[in-house]
């Protein structure tokens, strides 16, 4: 099929459009390349996303619209998983498996039309390079002859019927890898897609792809790709994989902050106690769960009847404040998972400032609360002379706009402390005659 | 105790056979066949939420020829020099409309030939080209390719999904 440049953008616009397996964040953020320095097709990820082109092998070996798409998927593929499996380097083997794992993917989500590709272009591969594209009918042969052979077509069956996926890959790899690697090449022409020998840990993809991927790892659900989607990311948990990458200096930094934490949030032996209502559930009749009355004047089961009692428990004491101006937005979240930790000895809500104390609450496991940028320390210390919580934990970066006197004054049978960023500056804090302490470098910190 | 002897359940007979005094506890009883429900809002005016027809657009096209490749010289033999400077000349739906594929039961001369007007052909390419999958869209670029050229549609306008009480 002859194709001009033109064309090929006009199916990659439909193929944005289409956005199959969630590939428009990368493909639209892609720059086309048309050269003849790729045999195939490439998608380079370090600086300016491009998509390389070699016009001659699309018009050669694309028969039609599909295949052309087929093609880009197969490169969008390949980043996808480059990125998500993070293989350290790539043998003959694994490369094999790589590409037919994608191509099965293509083959179960988009339909043999998408496959035909393949089938076409390895349609004489021989050997275990038979892998890259559906198994033909008739092809199979009779079991029993050779067990090799056999096993051979177990995976080959499997892959297409998406018994083996992703996660399969290192297995699929080291099968069809112990026989040598004498045959894991064609006799003729190239594998589709980029195929270079190792990972260079040295270019780091840009943040324009790393958007982009986490665009399409969040917007698809990874059914028929990994057996268990959450565990790459799929559905908003891409996060989990930087987390692990910091683990060891993060744990540390989680420690040293607990223990500061811990120091100004101690309970309190002298705080009250209260009574918080606790619903229970008895096979006796109130005129509370007037429903549940109603139900058992025709229900023959034994009636389950809520009953509001209360429970006595102590009170947290310690109000929290934190500063939400932004400079502290890298490590807030980490600090407010470990504030909530400790919330038996915390007043509920949390309060944020800025130029003004605001009520914070987390939802979702994210701090929800309103900010107009300012960080006012007298903001805090009218909300404690005011509210006169006994104990006050302000967790700021310390660059604060100076107290205001009579403010400190107010709040001095107060027991107010302040927990410092390792980048902030406690000079305020000493001026005002506040105690504090400062937490240790931010994990992510570590290297900078 | 009279009431706790019905705890004991067996799943696999129907609450009919259990009598009158468990009905109220497990809903409406499973219907024992199967039955297509087949409905759409779409196209059918007797229905009070229904989404009108607004153009049936397609260009039939001779098996032999590229609809790209015959529409692109087309557009070149008229004197346009993109398919954006379409836009200008002809008239199209303004909003976005809803998208439905035909098949090919549906008969051929509902739809433009390729040997007609070519000022009809052309318009008809021109929305064509702003179909996606689903959505005809006028704000977004006039994409040509074989596949989208040698669609046919019903092209709907959306309207409600709810109906009145």
């Amino acid at each position: 099929m002859q194709i001009t440049e033109q064309h090929f953008n006009s199916i990659l616009l439909e193929l944005i459009d289409e956005n199959p397996i969630a590939s428009r964040g990368i493909l639209r953020v892609s720059e086309v390349e048309f050269t003849t320095d790729v045999p195939t097709l490439a998608i380079r990820i370090t600086g300016k996303p491009k998509l390389c082109v070699n016009l001659d092998f699309v018009s050669e070996h694309c028969h039609n619209e599909t295949h052309v798409k087929s093609v880009v998927i197969h490169e969008f593929l390949h980043v996808l998983l480059n990125h998500t499996e993070r293989f350290k380097r790539m043998t003959p083997a694994l490369n094999l498996a790589l590409d037919a794992v994608i191509n099965a993917i293509i083959h179960r989500t988009l339909g043999s039309e998408y496959s035909d590709m393949m089938s076409t272009y390895y349609g004489d591969a021989k050997g275990r390079v038979r892998l890259l594209r559906q198994m033909a009918d008739g092809e199979q042969g009779k079991r029993g002859a050779d067990p090799e052979n056999d096993r051979f077509n177990e995976i080959w069956k499997s892959l297409y019927e998406g018994k083996l996926v992703v996660d399969d890959l290192i297995d699929i790899a080291e099968s069809i890898g112990d026989q040598g690697e004498d045959d894991l090449s064609l006799d003729e022409g190239t594998f589709l897609g980029n195929h270079s020998p190792e990972r260079n840990d040295g270019e780091e993809i840009s943040p324009e792809v790393e958007a982009a991927l986490r665009e399409t790892l969040s917007s698809m659900t990874g059914a028929g790709i990994w057996r268990k989607p959450f565990d790459r990311g799929v559905g908003l948990q891409y996060g989990g994989m930087e987390v692990s990458a910091a683990e060891r200096a993060m744990h540390l930094w989680e420690k040293e902050a607990v223990k500061v934490l811990t120091r100004c949030v101690t309970p309190d032996r002298n705080s009250i106690f209260e009574h918080e209502p606790q619903p229970i559930s008895l096979p006796v009749l109130n005129e509370g769960d007037k429903r549940g009355f109603l139900r058992s004047l025709w229900s023959p089961f034994l009636p389950d009847i809520v009953w509001n009692t209360e429970k006595k428990v102590r009170r947290g004491t310690t109000q929290i404040y934190l500063d939400v101006s932004g400079s502290m937005n890298h490590e807030m979240d980490a600090l407010v998972s470990l504030i909530w930790r400790l919330r038996r000895f915390i007043r509920l809500p949390f309060w944020a400032f800025s130029d003004t104390v605001e009520p914070a609450e987390i939802r979702n496991g994210r701090l929800v609360t309103s900010t107009t940028g300012g960080t006012s320390m007298d903001a805090v210390l009218r909300h404690v002379a005011l509210t006169r919580p006994g104990k006050a934990v302000v967790i700021t970066d310390g660059y604060i706009e100076n107290c205001d006197r009579d403010l400190i004054k107010a709040v001095s049978g107060q027991d107010i402390r302040a927990i410092v960023s390792r980048d902030g500056s406690p000079a305020q804090l000493e001026r005002a005659g506040i105690p504090y302490s400062q937490l240790g470098r931010f994990a992510y910190d570590q290297n900078s | 105790m009279h009431k706790s002897s019905w705890t004991c359940l067996r799943l696999d007979r129907s609450p009919a056979d259990f009598g009158e005094a468990l009905w109220c506890n497990v809903g409406p009883f499973w219907r024992e066949r199967t039955m297509s429900v087949v409905t759409t809002l779409l196209g059918d005016m007797e229905k009070s939420i229904a989404w009108p027809l607004g153009e049936r657009v397609g260009i039939r096209f001779e098996k032999s020829v590229s609809p790209r490749a015959f529409v692109e010289k087309l557009l070149c033999d008229e004197g346009f020099a993109s398919p954006e400077d379409l836009r200008e000349v002809f008239e199209v739906p303004r909003m976005p409309l809803a998208c439905r594929s035909l098949g090919d039961e549906v008969r051929s001369d509902s739809f433009v030939r390729m040997t007609d007007e070519p000022r009809t052909v052309l318009r008809q390419a021109l929305i064509l080209g702003l179909c996606g999958p689903h959505h005809y869209d006028p704000s977004k670029a006039v994409i040509w390719t074989d596949n989208r050229l040698s669609r046919q549609l019903d092209l709907f306008v959306p309207g409600r999904f709810y109906a009145d009480n």
